[in-house]
Order: structure tokens, then sequence, then C-alpha cells
């Protein structure tokens, strides 16, 4: 009997002893690829394109893929024309005023990239012919609760609503971000609090109203001092803007072995990364 | 018109009875001789004509013939064939007795065997029972679904699972019914082992393809499995003990041919062996047991009734003592309770029927407690179905080219997709959440098996099935048709189409059968998967050789069929679980169309001292969904090109018998991170305006997956030995079995995982490999 046992307590061993070694399979041979990123909208007052490397995984190179490519030759086309953008080294990407060149509803504009290392890659994006109407219009409350020491609160609602683009099916992007001022240099800054995406459910020309609610836990009592408004976007945004964006909010990168990696949405040729569009409108909420 | 072509149908089974010669019916059981058992599958022919039928799943027959002098055969795998000359002058009940070839090799001549060209249905496999015991298992634990993964078309999921996929289904596609009664998940230990005792089962029978019209609910196959009913001859059992579990099946009879009963049973142990070694404060294990039962009682000639039973239960659980203050208590545990009770009757020597009232119940519960000499805490979640069912089936024997079967089923589905108990001396956290959905799901059918001359032979048939959910109906025909050309007498071309409708889903976060997946019913968003297969194949036998050879191709194309939305998950599913109102399940599933084509091409040898199987499979599979990998076909995760199975069993001697199997099955499609890089999210209002000193990027570091599933882990080959000790005692016979499971002790990997060389520099790509070279032994006597 002891040796039944003994045997057994041995083979479970054996068993649940799972085995970890190196894969033995050909790897697909990967070199860094350039990861170009541009969001271009009628509203900016720049046309901005960001430009780095990804890094190969099983493959060594010396690559840092938060440093951005400094030395490339950026181009955008259209409106009929085109333009170089400048590298912009404080903020580590290449852009041009709108002024210089304007980006306007239903037009095609392409980017183009290369490097003196013989990389190029390009994107091709439409920017959706209508913004958002004078419809637009919101009701925003918060409520700033202090629930003791280093524990607040900041509940914010707002309803929206706004007139669907007819004859069209389209996508939108609903967008808020806390203005924050900086109370001794009056700088401001913009926090990223919540966005969301949805299309018209074929509503077309209907007037479509929405309910967002947020909370914003660690909200501590400076950032509620320094709090000075709400940015609140819709834009109405093509296939590229919102299949990326969708794509990264689902984003579930490969740690869970049993869970389906979730693929980001790349519409560069020969690259990574996004050139895509919105045509939008903004209301400020002042608090 | 209709009435005219419903007149010229009528007359078509009619017209034969009054224009021809005199006709009489030969009809009645077989039986296995020892133990008086009812036999299904049975051949019965007419030698002179060929004209022929076989048992159904009672044992029943009925062949109706020109008066004359015939020639009958009565043949089955794995017993001596029966002859008898009769003069056909009257209907007449033939009860036959076959004998068992125990282990003795017979001659058997080329018009006793089973012919493959023969039969109109294909893409079909029966296995039996016996040779299922004979093939080496993982831990010697027989297992009937993991013989089914040997065949063409079939293929397994990860390694050691249970789990099947038929020709590019999933693994919910799957109808697996014990004794009529549907069996929602049909795994032990995660998968592992399969639930189903092969000492308690009397036969086994997949169908992948040119589904007949009697089934239906499932999209891609039906593994109809029956239950012995018991021997009536004498009192009988089977005893084994393996490494992991031991079993025991008793049957005999209650009273000598008319009644009779099986119990068999089947549990591990090596929670209650590893007990008393854990220390006081902190005990955990694992169990799971299964329990078969059944009865019949025969009244006469015309009628016997059966009832049967399936309860088996898994169980881990786990108790930890926190320094005398709290003591905390998780498990989770899983398992289905089947009950069948099954009326036959014969109206006439032509017409059978068989009723079925069904019960089967699928429960999940997660539970966790905490509890001091104060205060108490308990949580638990249980999900699960239940279904209650009427089935009706008549086989009816009109005249001697057409057998038909028709029928209905009425199953009321009751869901349970989450359940929450919180009870707590805390005060107001208790809750009873506590949702379920129910519906109706039926089907009326009707096939006939046409033999329209000496070369065609048919089976048409039509089912109309029919769902009501949340108040909605849904009604879906399903014509289905196969055809059978025989070229030459031992050679025959085979053709066959199906639709089939599938109304219930499976939620499943990790695809490879864990008790946590989840049965939903189609509703009014998410509406019943459908599915269209062709298939065309070629059958041959060669009888000398005693070899069956098939090659099937198919085409099969499913709509509707469910697939995850990317970043979605099982476990996000709202705060109660899939089916509460944070969340709807229905917002994260998607539906979407998959394709699946290939070959199959399977040589067979089931009787004679060797015997046993060579099966090669070549297929794709692909998947598409709009919203899933932005609306791109893709390969399907167990896509696999190509698929060997080799399976063979030699008896050496009386004493000795030598089995083994080698598959081979290409990599797992998966998706490989082949790169890093950062992302970033449009914040826009940044460089607006005066905040012109903030780029309009929210930055993420992602990676960069290539094509979805475009990556394929490395193939998959294994090799099982056994080799089996016969002795026949005075009171009974025992079996030593000694297996090795991965012979060669191939390292194939289970999942891939990003790791680190030894520096820790440099990215590795790492597996994880389960089962190396596991030997195992088992010791069973048969009494």
């Amino acid at each position: 009997m002891n040796k039944l046992f003994f045997a057994s307590i041995g083979f479970f061993a054996l068993l649940f002893s799972s085995c970890e070694r190196d894969a033995d399979v050909d790897l697909p041979e990967t070199k860094p690829k350039l990861v170009l990123i541009g969001f271009i909208t009628p509203q900016d007052s720049f046309v901005t394109v960001s430009l780095k490397r990804s890094k190969p995984i099983f493959q060594a190179y010396d690559v840092n893929t938060n440093d951005a490519v400094t030395d490339a030759t950026v181009t955008v086309f259209g409106n009929n024309t085109s333009v170089v953008l400048p590298f912009d080294a404080t903020l580590q990407v290449y852009r041009i005023s709108t002024s210089q060149f304007q980006i306007l509803g239903g037009n095609e504009y392409r980017v183009t990239v290369s490097t003196p290392q013989g990389e190029s890659a390009e994107a091709t994006t439409v920017v959706p012919q209508n913004s958002i109407d004078a419809s637009y219009a919101l009701t925003l409350t918060d409520t700033f609760t202090n629930l003791g020491p280093g524990y607040f609160w900041l509940n914010t609602t707002v309803q929206y609503q706004f007139t669907d683009n007819a004859q069209e099916t389209n996508r939108y992007r609903f967008y808020i971000g806390l203005v924050l001022v900086d109370t001794l240099t009056f700088d401001t800054s913009i926090a990223r609090m919540t966005s969301e995406f949805f299309n018209d459910n074929n509503g077309n020309g209907q007037l479509l109203s929405r309910n967002v609610e947020l909370y914003w836990g660690n909200f501590d009592t400076n950032l509620n001092d320094s709090a000075y408004a709400y940015d609140c976007w819709v834009f109405n945004v093509n296939s590229d803007y919102d299949n990326y964006h969708k794509s990264l909010y689902n984003y579930s990168g490969g740690e869970d072995p049993f869970a389906e990696p979730t693929i980001i949405y790349s519409n560069v040729d020969g690259g990574l990364g996004v050139f895509a569009a919105a045509n939008g409108r903004k209301i400020r909420v002042i608090r | 018109m209709f009435k005219k072509r419903l007149f010229f149908l009528l007359c078509l089974f009619a017209f034969p009875a009054f224009s021809q010669t005199a006709k009489y019916t030969i009809s009645g059981f077989v039986y296995e001789q020892s133990s008086h058992e009812s036999l299904p599958g049975v051949v019965v022919a007419n030698t002179r004509t060929g004209a022929g039928t076989t048992t159904n799943n009672y044992g029943f027959y009925s062949i109706t013939l020109p008066a004359d002098s015939v020639e009958m055969l009565w043949t089955f795998v794995g017993y001596k064939p029966v002859r008898k000359k009769i003069m056909l002058n009257q209907n007449m009940q033939i009860n036959i007795d076959l004998e068992g070839f125990e282990q003795k090799e017979v001659v058997i001549e080329g018009d006793q065997q089973e012919k493959i060209s023969d039969n109109t249905q294909m893409s079909q496999v029966s296995i039996p029972i016996e040779q299922i015991k004979q093939i080496p298992a993982l831990l010697g634990e027989k297992d009937v679904l993991k013989v089914i993964q040997l065949m063409p078309g079939v293929q397994k999921g990860s390694e050691g699972s249970s789990g099947f996929y038929v020709r590019g289904g999933g693994a919910d596609q799957n109808l697996i019914i014990l004794d009529d009664a549907t069996v929602y998940n049909a795994y032990h230990l995660f998968g592992f082992f399969s639930l189903f005792n092969g000492d308690a089962l009397k036969s086994v029978e997949l169908t992948k393809g040119g589904f007949p019209a009697r089934y239906g609910g499932r999209l891609s196959s039906v593994l109809e499995m029956q239950m012995k009913d018991g021997n009536q001859e004498k009192f009988s059992g089977e005893a084994g003990i393996g490494l992991i579990s031991s079993r025991l099946t008793l049957e005999g009879p209650l009273k000598k041919k008319k009644s009779s009963f099986l119990v068999s049973g089947r549990r591990t142990y090596i929670d209650a062996l590893v007990y008393p070694f854990l220390p006081q404060e902190n005990k955990f294990g694992y169990y799971f047991y299964d329990l078969n039962a059944k009865v019949n009682y025969t009244f006469n000639d015309r009628n016997r009734l059966f009832l049967s039973g399936y309860f088996g239960k898994d169980k881990f659980y786990a108790k930890f003592n926190s320094g005398q203050t709290y003591e905390d208590e998780a498990g989770i545990d899983w398992g289905n309770a089947t009950a069948t009770l099954r009326f036959n009757h014969l109206w006439n020597d032509r017409l059978f029927s068989n009723t079925s009232f069904i019960f089967t119940n699928y429960t999940l519960g997660i539970g966790y407690a905490q509890k001091s000499s104060t205060d108490f805490f308990s949580l638990r979640y249980t999900s699960g179905i239940r279904d209650f069912s009427l089935k009706h089936d008549f086989d009816f024997s009109p005249n001697p080219n057409h057998y038909v079967k028709f029928g209905f089923m009425t199953t009321y589905h009751r869901f349970n997709p989450s359940a929450v108990v919180v009870k707590s001396s805390y005060g107001p956290d208790n809750l009873n959440d506590v949702n379920t959905l129910e519906s109706f799901e039926n089907g009326i059918y009707i096939e006939d098996d046409w033999r329209i001359n000496s070369v065609f032979k048919a089976n048409f048939g039509f089912r109309l099935s029919h769902f009501n959910t949340e108040g909605k109906n849904y009604m879906r025909p399903e014509p289905r048709a196969a055809l059978r050309y025989m070229v030459r007498e031992d050679m025959s071309i085979k053709a066959s189409y199906a639709m089939m409708n599938q109304y219930l889903h499976l939620l499943s976060n990790t695809g490879i059968g864990l008790p946590t997946d989840l049965w939903v019913p189609a509703t009014k968003r998410i509406g019943p998967q459908q599915s269209q297969q062709v298939a065309l194949g070629v059958a041959k036998d060669l009888t000398e050789q005693k070899l069956m050879i098939s090659v099937e191709g198919y085409y099969k194309w499913s709509k509707d069929v469910l697939g995850y939305k990317d970043g979605a998950s099982f476990f996000l599913i709202g705060d109660n679980g899939p089916g509460s109102e944070d969340i709807n399940w229905e917002d994260n599933v998607t539906a979407g169309q998959a394709w699946s084509y290939g070959a199959e091409f399977l040589v067979q040898r089931k009787f004679g001292k060797f015997t046993g199987w060579v099966g090669y499979t070549l297929s794709w599979t692909q998947l598409q969904f709009d919203s899933i990998n932005f609306g791109k076909k893709y390969y399907a995760k167990y896509d696999r090109r190509h698929d060997i199975s080799v399976v063979g069993i030699y008896k050496i001697n009386d004493h000795i018998t030598l089995s083994a199997t080698w598959v081979f099955g290409t990599g797992n499609a998966i998706t490989l991170p082949l790169a890093e890089y950062t992302a970033a999210e449009h914040t826009p209002g940044s460089s607006t305006g005066q905040q012109t000193n903030i780029p309009n990027f929210y930055w993420l570091f992602v990676q960069d997956f290539g094509e979805k599933n475009s990556f394929r882990m490395a193939a998959y080959h294994r090799m099982d030995v056994g080799l089996q000790f016969h002795k026949k005692k005075k009171y009974w016979d025992r079996t030593f079995e000694l297996g090795f499971y991965n012979l060669y002790n191939r390292k194939n990997p289970f999942f891939y995982y990003i790791g680190e060389d030894a520096s820790g520099q440099n990215r590795k790509l790492k597996q994880i490999s389960l089962f190396p070279i596991i030997p195992s032994v088992s010791w069973t006597v048969k009494f």
C-alpha cells in the first residue's frame, strides 16, 4: 500500500510539473518599423505628425520606442498641393500651422515619410465632410466630495445632444478634457477624462441624445482648485480614426496565453500607426 | 398541383405493395448471446438481392421482402455472423442472438463483413467499445472522446484535452448525447478526461456531416452514445484500478430475460491519499466521480421500458485557517445529471416507436466563505442549464425499398447564466441576485432511406426546427439529402447535403472546455447559428484484406457563428457575470461567418488479429467577423492543415494485446507579438487655441502582432503504447495493462509566452509543455 501511495504521488508530481523550454519554432524575421501617428481636424491649429520606431521583440536592435525620428522628411499632400512638415525639437513632432496648410472637410490627405536610412511609409485619410452643427448642446454637473484625508471623489454627469448628419452613416466620438490652470503661472493643461465612440445607428438626421457619468477617484483638493473648465468635444470621425481608437481601447497584450490579443489598427503602408481624421465641435463649460 | 404531388408521394410508398407479388415482413430484435443485450447497428441483409437494413438503437429491425425462399444474414463487428434460410410466406418475427468472437480469430466470408460501401450514410464513424478499451490512454484512463479525436476530420484542442473540433466547427457545435440526453459539459478535470465511462457504454457513433434529419440542434457533429441495458442472463461485473481512479460496474438480471440492471461508478482518489499529509491549517484537494445506472423491463415482445441516468461531479476545494482568527474556504464544483425514461412499442411488424422523457442538468458553482467566532461572510456564484424534453420517434418499413423514420422532439430549456448569493453577518450586504432565461426548442422530422435500384440508394430528409425565446420565434427548415451510387460490388460514390441550425451558444473565454464556459440561448438580438455542408466521397471495401477505405471531401459554410469582440472577455462581463444587468453578454459578442473545407482519408480494419486505422485530414478553416480583425478573414485557432492518426491493435495471442497510436497535427494558428511600439490616443484640444505647447497625443505602449493568427505553433506529435496481459481465471478474466503516454517524450507546446534568455538581456519565445513520457498501470477484472 505504501508503494502504491508513493507511486501515485510521484506520478502526480510528474503530471503537474509542467516543462518550460525555448520554443523550437522559426520566428518571423522582424525589423524596426516606422511608427507614424497623425490626427488631423479642421479645428486644429496645427497639422501634427509623430514619427518613432518599433522595436522587434525577438531580434536585437538598438531602438528606444519613445525616441522620435528626428531626421525624416515628412510631407503632407492635399488641397492640390503638398507641404513638408518641419521637425519641432521641443515637442519632438513634425508639425505646421494650419494657417500654412489648411485641413478641409471632405478632402483626402496623404502623408509620406522617408528617412536617410532608406525607410519609408505612407498613409492616406479622408476628413469627414461634415462637422457637428450648432444644435450641439449639453448640461454638465459635477460634485466634488471630500471623504477624508487622502480620499476624494469627483463625480461628473453630462447630458449632451446634437443633430446627426443626414444621408450618411456616421461614427462619432465624444471626448471630455478637464482644463487645469496653474494658479501661479496661469498656464493651462488638459487632463484626459473620458471618451466614448458610437455610431448613428441609422438615425439619419435625428437628434441624438446621450448621457455620460464619470468618476475620478483620487481627485484631490489641489486638482479641484485648479480645475477650471471642461472641454467637451463631439467629433464626426472617419473609419481610420474609429478603428484605431477602438482597437486601442480594447487592447490586451499577449500576457494571457488563453485570451485572444487585440491587434492595433493601422492604415500605414510600410509602417505602423495611423493617419486619421475627424471633424468636430467643442463646448467649453466653465466650472 | 400540390395535391397531385402529394398523391404521387403516397403512391411511391404504397404502389409496390399492390403492384408486385405478395410481400412479407421479417422483424425482430438482435441480442448479444451471452448477456441478451440488444445490439444496435447490426446489418440484416438478404444475401441474394442485397436488400438490407440495420437494427436501430434498441436492436430492432424490420425488412419487408417478396414471398420467396430467402437467405438472411445478420452481421456485426466483433460477432459471429448468423445465416438463416427462410421460406418467406408469412410475416415472421425472428430474434437473433449473436455470439461474440472473444479472443479467438474467426474466419469471415466476404459477404459477411460489414461494408462501408453499402451504407448510404457518409461522414460517420462508429468505434467498437472493445476497441476503445484497447487503445492506450493518458494515465491509463480509457476515454471515448480521446479516441474520437483520432478519427479523420476530428481535431483535438489543447494537449491532453478531451475537447474536439469537427470539420472546423467550434467545440460548442458538437451535440453529445447519452441515451437521448444532451450532455452540456462532457469533461472532468478541467477537460483532461471525458465523463463517459466506457464500461457502461454499448455503442459510440460520431456523425460529422450528411446528418440524417433525426438529428438537429448543432452545426458540426453528433456524438451519440448508448448505455448498456444490463446483462439479462447472469450477474456479471467489471472492476478496475488505475493510477488516479478506480471503477466498478455491476449488471445482472432482475427477472431473467424480462428485466435487468446496470450500475457503473468511478471515482478519483488522489485527494483522499494526499489529505492526511497536508498541514492542518491548509487543506486542498480535487476529485471527480460519476455514476451510470440503468434498469429495463420487457413487458412482452411489443413493449419495453428503460430508465437510465448519469450523475457526475467534479470538485476542487481549499481551506485555509489563518492564525486561528479566520477560516477561509474556497472551491469550484461542476457536474452533470441526466435521466431518460424510454418506452419502446412495436405497433406492428413494420412500425416501431420509442418515446423518451429526458432530463438534463448542468451546474457550475464557485464559492468563497470566511468565518470567525463572531462574523461570517459567504459568496456563491452559480450558473447552469436545465432541460426537460419529450421525444417521440417512429421507425417504419413500408416495403423493401423504403425505411422511414419520423418523429418530433420538444425541449424546455432553463438557463441560469448567473446567480449570486451573498450572506454576511455584516448586515446589509446580503444579496440574492438570480436571473434565469427560458426557451423552447422544437423539431419535427421525416427521413426515408430509399433503395432506388440495385445501385442507387438515397436518404432524403426534412427537419423543421423552431425556437422560442424572449417572445421571438425562429422557424427554420432544414433539408437533408444523401446519395449512394454503387460503382462496383465493393465500391460506391457518396454525396450529401445538410443544413443545420443551432439555437444555443457557448460563451467561452478560453476555448479549451473549462467548466466556466456558459451556455446561453439565441435571443432577439443574437440569432441562431446556421451551417450548410456538402460532402462527396468514395467508399471501398477490400474484403480479402478486411479493410474499409473512404475518401471524403467537404465544404461547410456557417453564418451567424459567435465570436468575442476584440478585447472582450468572459471574466470582464459585469460584476455578476454574463447576463447581469451591468454589461450584457450580447454586447461583447459578434456574429460572423466561417468556412471550412478539406479532405479526409480513412483506412480502417475493424476485425481480425490486427485492427486499427490510419486517418489523414487536409483542411482549411477561416473565420470572418465584422468586429474582429477589422472585418478581415483569418484562420481559426484550430485550423489544421495536416492531421494524421495511426492506431494499431495487435492480438499477439489469447493472452497479450499490443496497441499503439501515433498522432501528428499542424500547430495551432496563434497571434504572436512581433514588436513593441508607442502608440497614441488623440487627446484633442491640446493644439487648438492657446494650448500650443502640448502635443495632442496620449502615449500608450503596445505590441505589434502582425496579422491575426498568422503564426503557427510547433507541430504536435506523440506516440502512445499499451500492452495488455489477459488471463482467464476460474471465476473471472483479469487484464493487466502497462502503458506509456508520449513514449518518445515529445515536448509539445501547450502555450507560448515571452521570456528572457539566460543573460536577461534578450527576450525569447518560451513554451510550456504539459505531459512528458508518462507510464501507467491498471488492473481490470471481469466476472
